[in-house]
Order: structure tokens, then C-alpha cells, then sequence
């Protein structure tokens, strides 16, 4: 006990640069459930009466959580389950279930993943504190909730109005984050200001510091009551004394040294790579070496019975930069070929533009979304032989490769929709987002098939019309710097605008205000057209326009 | 006989090589034959094709082009196309349908209440003409495509374009139907039919059969044959089965 030597306080000892806490600009969420277990039991418990889950513990039972009322009644969580039925006779008790409650904070955790993909469970063995934690990372994502505190309230209330206790806490660094969610105990989340984490932590107790229950003893024991007294220590005696851990923590906790997140995405379980110890500068050549790639992956698609429905090839340049190409799967496919096919396709396209610069030396492929396929059934005896494949995989195939090259916005569908308006009522969607189409909507019956034009511009074009009673068919008409004589009219088809579009808001487009009289017309040379008049003449409007809407085969 | 007396220089051992190779190539153009022929849906066209022309119809294996006769004749020409492509198309199978920036800016796009085949319908939206004759190339070798008709108003591919395209066609007996502009009338293609379309008072078209490449007794008619009805399959069927249309009452006193 005499080699711990008194120092000055910790902030005058900084000489060095390497105590400057660095300005990383990350900004951590702790978020600690002091209930979890209890709160998420869902078999259901008398709430107004105290109630603990128990697990048996070397022969004993003991109890492991508490509700709030269970604790204002004396009990707490390592004390065993008879001296808690000493304490309250009629105790609920239920035997506690780990992995169901580790389930439910898996599930919040990627709720979480709302207000940041970067989303991390609590290392194991940090929590001498009851309940469980969460950690976020928001740096650069607090603006798109209106700021740090409304971010905090808004996650509190979610979770209040779940009826889970929530103690949460912002600072840069995760151990500042960590100590201050579970002993500054406040109702509202601490928000701690940038660079302030080594002040924010001096006056919090040592467990504040992720230390573990032997180290919290012997604090106790020497009579250090805060970080502060731990941390006027040299650190040469604290290791000494302590262990690394102690040392390392504050360090951590004040921003001295960096803590990684390791946010809780499963790691991908269809993964192949391939290291190219020289670098590859060809494209070509790299494109040879996806084959042997694919196939490994088809083979762990495979052996899994899936398919991929999205792939990811990762290039790592020597210089360590990192290009990704993924694709999207109209079909989920575990075929090696159809793979290699359209990441050929995609480098081809890219052979001008990329930038390889030294080479390749990394190789990695991931199937990121997967989806189960039914192995194709193999007739026996035919071992050897190719198989065509069924038609609707190689449509699959067929459109993958049509996306691959020419992008998902151009490989689209019709869809009709429930309007009346003539644009309306046909969609483009791209394939791979629109199911197949229902082909017996009622709907599209309701304006013959026969009246409408086999191709519609893209939006009405204002032709110059003449007609001889402002009601009637156009007599002659300039469409595209061309004079067209009428030889034959027939309408108007009426179309009156979605009156309940407009009351009920769900789509408003200020040029389809009016009623449309459209006319089919043949010209003297024989074309055929589907023009419309916008607007009634003297009841919506005293100076009527024409559009051209369609051509007729 | 006549390019031998003009250049003399040619080796015998030379021309007996270039003989060869033309043979060659003659037994590769002719081995994959479709066996499968489609008739037209229009009486009078389908009786040429029955007392005239080898097979009764259209082979179903190749490229056919349909070139709009005058710029305004688009529409004409894409609408016998979609014709065409439902009277090739088998069920069970899709029909994809690739248009160039400029056609989609000329015609518009295909509406779906107006075409037969939309539940069906893989659209390419504005691709430039080589993509098209590569989505052209890729889809022929699909099962699952029953037909593929290829837009494009402004330029004609060219003639190895044309020829891959024919080729793999062929090799595979699956159709393909070029829809091009009035300047293509011109190129030189390798094309299985080449048909000139052009629009006609009283819902017609005027269909002239160009070039075919199949053996017949008698050459089409040049004037062509026109056409009025249209039958029920037809996606362009749509103004054919309406009333007629009413004469303009203006018409008269304008003229």
C-alpha cells in the first residue's frame, strides 16, 4: 500500500501530447435498462405486487432481477430466494430465461438501427451493474432527429411508452458514455458537451469505469470513493497494483486512447475471398479469377440450400482503397455461371472508368441477402448432361443480366393503376421491385382496350388547333411543326378529373384541374392520333388548350 | 465467270479456294432453317405466302424488319410489329420490347390498356442502339423470350449488327422484329423479311414485302398488299374492331 505515491491531480500531470484527448468528433449513446429481465418477461406477473426472477446458482436459488416495487421492498438482485420470502411473504417469483431475454435485446438493438446503422451490445463481463446495455454510435446522424436531445427524448419515450426503464447518456467516448447512463441517475438523458469526458467522470464512483467486481473490492478497501482519487495515482502504481484494466478504462473513458464499437451485424455467412498476393492490374484477368470465386460461393449457397438475392464484390486496391460493385437478383440463383456472367457484364462496362490503379490484391465476395431455392431436381442417369433451365429461372437470368448492364430503371413493366386519368393509369416499375403484374384487375377493363392508343408521349404536347365551333372535333391542327388536315373525328370521350383525389390529397397535379375532351382523329395521310381538349369552353375556361396525348398505330 | 476475266491475276488454286469457302458459308447460311413458318393474320398476304413462297409463311427463326415508309409512319410500322409478335409469340412466354431515346421521344412509350401482350411486357426504356442490339442478342437465347421487337427511329444497325443477330436467330428459331425509321430503307441487312409499312386512310396500313429470304416462285407484289382488319389476337386490333369513325363534317367544306 505504500508504493501507491500521491500525485498531483491527474489534469497538471498532462505534459505529453499523447494525453490530449483526441478530437474525434464521435459522439457515443449508452443506453442501460436496469429492468430488462423483468421487463421483458412476457408471461405476465401481478404488477402491483413485488415480483423477481430467480436462477439457480450453485445449489441455491438466487434472485437475479427485481421489479422497482420488489426493490423499495428491501430486495435486490444476488441475495437468495429464501431471504427474499423472508422478506416478503407472497413474492412472484419466475425462473429467469437468458436467451430469451439476450433474443428481445437483439430484436431492440436492431430496432435501434432507426437512428444509427452503427448499433453495439455492451462487452461481455463490463456490467457489474444489474441490467443490460446498448450502445449506439450517432455520430453525424443526431441532425436528422432535430439534434442530440431530441434524438434522446424520442428514444426514451419509445421505450416508456413499452414500459421499459431507460437511463441513457451521450458523450464521445463509450466509457463516459457507459458510467455516466448508470450513476449520473437522472430522468432525462445526460448529454454530455463535447471534450468535457475526464471532468464529466472525476466525480463518479470507480465501478463508473467498466472495472470488474475484484477491482471494485479492492477500491472499496483503499477507500477510493471516485474516479477522481483513482486517478491521481501514478499509473505506473496503479498497474502495479491493479492490473492494465484500471488504467486502460480511464484512458478509454476520457478519450487518451480509442475504443472500438463493434456495432451487432451478423457476420455474413455466405462470404468468399481471395487474396492476389501480386495485384492485379488487368480487369480481364480479374474477371478469369471471379469464376473460381463464384463457384465457392455457389457451393456454400449450395450446401445451405439458398440463393443469392444481392452480391457484393469488394475490390481492395493495393493502396487500400476499396471499390464495391453489388447486384441485385430478380431471382434468388446459386448458379456460378449466371454469377460470373454479370459480374463480367458489370466489369466490362466499367473497364473505361474504373481506376485499378496498382492492382488488386483483394478479392471479396459476399452474398448479403439470401432468399431458400428448391434444388433442381437431377434425373438419374443424365449426370453428365447440361440442363436447360426452367423457364422462369431464365427469364430471371435473362433480366438480371438485361438490370446488370442497363440499370434497374431502365428494365421496367406496366402496371395499370386504379385511375381514370389516361397517364395515370399505367405505371413503368422497374422489374425487380414490381411483383408480376395482376393481369385480371378489374379496373383495367373499365375504359375499352380498343379506344386507347398503342403508344402515349411521355407528357402532352400543346399542338395549335383549329376548329370550327369552339365544342367540336379540331379541323386542322400543327403538331411538331407539321399541318395536319382531319378527315375523320370521332368523340369526345369525356374524362373528368379524380374529384376524390383532390378531396382526399393523395395526388394533386395542378394540370389535371380540368376536364379533358379527347377526340381519336385520322389525317389525310392516314395517321392516326389521341388528342384532347383541357377544359370546357366557357365553363372552366374561356380560352381552351389542345394537347396531343397519343398516337394510334 | 465475268470477275475472272477482269482480274486475270486471281490463281486457279486461289479461285477454287474462294469457291470452296463460298460453299462453305452457303451450307452454314442454310443449315439452320427454320422449320417453323407463321402466317401473317391478313387473307391477302397469307395467300401470296401459301401458292408462293416455300414453308406458307414467315420463318419463325430470324430477323424481321419493318421500316416505317415516311417519317410520320412509325406508329404504323411498331404497330404491325406488336401484330407480328403476338401472332409469333407462343404462350408462356415474354415479349420484350427495347426502344431508343429518339423513339421514345417520337411514339411515346407502348400503353399497357392498348397492348395484348402487357402482363407479359418486359420494357426497355430509352437504351442506346448498341445496348439494344446486345439486349437484343441476350434475350434471344433465352427461353422464357417468345419474341423481341427492337426500336429505333433515328439509325439502322449496321450490317455485322444485323448479321450476328440473323445468325443467332436462326440458330436458335426464335424471332426478332426491327422496328426502324424511314432512313433505314436503304441499308443493307441480312435480314429473313423485310416489310415497308406505311399508314392508309380508314384504319389501314399498306404493307410491302421488300425483301424475303426464303425461295418463292413469284416476287411480292411491289405495290404491296392493304390491309384493313385486323384479327382478334392483334395488338394493334384495337381500331380495327370500333365503329368507324365518323367523316368530319368540316371536311367537305375545307376542300
Amino acid at each position: 500500500m505504500t508504493d501507491l505515491t500521491l500525485q498531483e491531480p491527474l489534469k497538471t500531470a498532462i505534459g505529453d501530447f499523447a494525453f490530449k484527448p483526441q478530437a474525434t468528433g464521435r459522439r457515443i449513446v449508452s443506453l442501460w435498462f436496469p429492468y430488462w429481465l423483468v421487463q421483458s418477461y412476457d408471461a405476465g406477473f401481478d404488477n402491483t405486487r413485488p415480483f423477481v426472477l430467480v436462477d439457480k446458482q450453485k445449489s441455491t436459488q438466487r434472485v437475479v432481477a427485481v421489479t422497482p416495487q420488489a426493490e423499495a421492498a428491501g430486495l435486490h438482485t444476488h441475495m437468495s430466494l429464501a431471504d427474499a420470502r423472508a422478506l416478503v411473504p407472497d413474492l412472484q417469483t419466475a425462473p429467469v430465461s437468458w436467451p430469451a431475454a439476450q433474443m428481445k435485446l437483439q430484436k431492440t438493438a436492431k430496432w435501434l438501427q432507426r437512428y444509427t446503422p452503427w448499433v453495439g451490445y455492451d462487452a461481455p463481463g463490463d456490467s457489474p451493474t444489474d441490467g443490460f446495455g446498448l450502445l449506439l454510435d450517432i455520430s453525424g446522424c443526431a441532425h436528422l432527429f432535430a439534434g442530440e436531445r431530441a434524438m434522446l427524448a424520442d428514444i426514451q419515450a419509445r421505450f416508456q411508452a413499452r414500459g421499459i426503464t431507460v437511463h441513457a447518456a451521450v458523450a464521445g467516448t463509450i466509457g463516459a458514455a457507459w458510467g455516466l447512463a448508470r450513476f449520473r441517475r437522472q430522468h432525462q438523458a445526460v448529454i454530455l458537451p463535447p471534450q468535457q469526458e475526464t471532468d464529466a467522470m472525476l466525480d463518479l464512483p470507480p465501478a463508473a469505469l467498466r472495472l470488474t467486481p475484484q477491482h471494485l473490492d479492492l477500491c472499496r478497501r483503499l477507500g477510493l470513493d471516485n474516479v477522481a482519487e483513482l486517478a491521481k495515482f501514478a499509473r505506473p502504481a496503479l498497474t502495479r497494483r491493479f492490473g492494465p484494466l484500471p488504467v486502460m478504462r480511464m484512458e478509454q473513458a476520457f478519450g487518451h486512447v480509442g475504443e472500438a464499437l463493434s456495432p451487432c451485424v451478423p457476420e455474413p455467412e455466405f462470404l468468399v475471398q481471395k487474396l492476389l498476393p501480386q495485384g492485379i492490374t488487368q480487369l480481364p484477368v480479374l474477371a478469369d479469377l471471379l469464376t473460381p470465386l463464384c463457384a465457392h460461393l455457389a457451393v456454400k449457397l449450395e450446401a445451405a440450400g439458398q440463393g443469392a438475392q444481392r452480391l457484393d464484390l469488394v475490390l481492395t486496391r493495393t493502396d487500400n482503397a476499396v471499390m464495391a460493385l453489388s447486384l441485385r437478383l430478380a431471382h434468388p440463383s446459386a448458379a456460378p455461371s449466371h454469377m460470373t456472367r454479370l459480374f463480367a457484364d458489370r466489369l466490362e462496362r466499367l473497364h473505361s472508368g474504373v481506376d485499378i490503379g496498382l492492382g488488386v490484391e483483394k478479392m471479396l465476395l459476399v452474398a448479403s441477402q439470401t432468399a431458400p431455392i428448391r434444388p433442381p431436381q437431377t434425373a438419374m442417369g443424365l449426370q453428365g448432361r447440361r440442363h436447360a433451365p426452367p423457364a422462369a429461372s431464365a427469364l430471371a437470368q435473362l433480366i438480371d443480366r438485361l438490370i446488370g448492364r442497363l440499370g434497374s430503371q431502365r428494365v421496367v413493366r406496366p402496371v395499370v393503376q386504379p385511375s381514370y386519368i389516361p397517364e395515370r393509369a399505367v405505371d413503368f416499375l422497374p422489374i425487380l421491385a414490381s411483383a408480376a403484374p395482376a393481369s385480371a384487375l378489374a379496373f383495367d377493363a373499365a375504359p375499352s382496350i380498343h379506344t386507347r392508343p398503342l403508344f402515349m408521349l411521355c407528357a402532352p404536347e400543346p399542338i395549335e388547333v383549329i376548329a370550327e365551333v369552339p365544342e367540336g372535333a379540331p379541323f386542322r391542327f400543327r403538331w411538331r411543326r407539321v399541318l395536319h388536315e382531319v378527315v375523320a373525328a370521332q368523340g369526345p370521350e369525356r374524362i373528368s378529373p379524380e374529384w376524390w383525389q383532390e378531396i382526399f390529397g393523395t395526388k394533386s397535379r395542378s394540370h389535371n384541374r380540368q376536364t379533358r375532351d379527347y377526340f381519336r382523329i385520322e389525317d389525310n395521310n392516314g395517321y392516326r392520333f389521341w388528342l384532347y381538349r383541357d377544359g370546357l369552353y366557357e365553363r372552366e375556361t374561356q380560352q381552351p388548350k389542345w394537347f396531343m396525348h397519343g398516337v394510334f398505330a | 465467270m465475268n470477275d475472272a476475266k477482269k482480274r486475270p491475276q486471281i490463281h486457279a488454286l486461289n479461285r477454287q479456294k474462294i469457291a470452296r469457302l463460298r460453299k462453305k458459308i452457303q451450307r452454314f447460311e442454310s443449315l439452320s432453317q427454320s422449320s417453323t413458318h407463321i402466317t401473317t393474320g391478313f387473307d391477302a398476304i397469307d395467300d401470296y405466302f401459301a401458292t408462293h413462297v416455300g414453308g406458307g409463311g414467315l420463318a419463325l427463326g430470324g430477323v424481321h424488319e419493318i421500316i416505317a415508309a415516311r417519317t410520320g409512319d412509325m406508329a404504323a410500322a411498331l404497330g404491325f410489329a406488336h401484330h407480328l409478335a403476338a401472332r409469333f409469340r407462343g404462350a408462356q412466354t415474354a415479349l420484350l420490347y427495347g426502344q431508343t431515346h429518339a423513339g421514345v421521344r417520337d411514339t411515346g412509350q407502348p400503353y399497357a390498356p392498348a397492348l395484348m401482350a402487357r402482363d407479359d411486357l418486359i420494357y426497355l426504356d430509352g437504351v442506346s442502339l448498341p445496348e439494344l442490339m446486345w439486349a437484343g442478342e441476350e434475350a434471344l437465347s433465352c427461353d422464357a423470350i417468345g419474341c423481341i421487337i427492337l426500336a429505333s427511329t433515328e439509325e439502322a444497325p449496321n450490317f455485322t449488327f444485323s448479321r450476328r443477330l440473323s445468325m443467332t436467330a436462326r440458330s436458335v428459331d426464335r424471332p426478332l422484329i426491327m422496328a426502324l425509321g424511314a432512313s433505314a430503307a436503304g441499308t443493307a441487312s441480312a435480314a429473313t423479311s423485310r416489310w415497308q409499312v406505311q399508314a392508309m386512310r380508314n384504319n389501314g396500313w399498306q404493307l410491302k414485302l421488300t425483301r424475303l429470304r426464303s425461295s418463292y416462285r413469284q416476287t411480292p407484289p411491289a405495290q404491296g398488299w392493304q390491309v384493313f382488319a385486323t384479327p382478334p389476337q392483334s395488338d394493334a386490333a384495337h381500331f380495327a374492331k370500333t365503329t368507324p369513325l365518323a367523316a368530319n363534317k368540316h371536311q367537305s367544306a375545307a376542300n
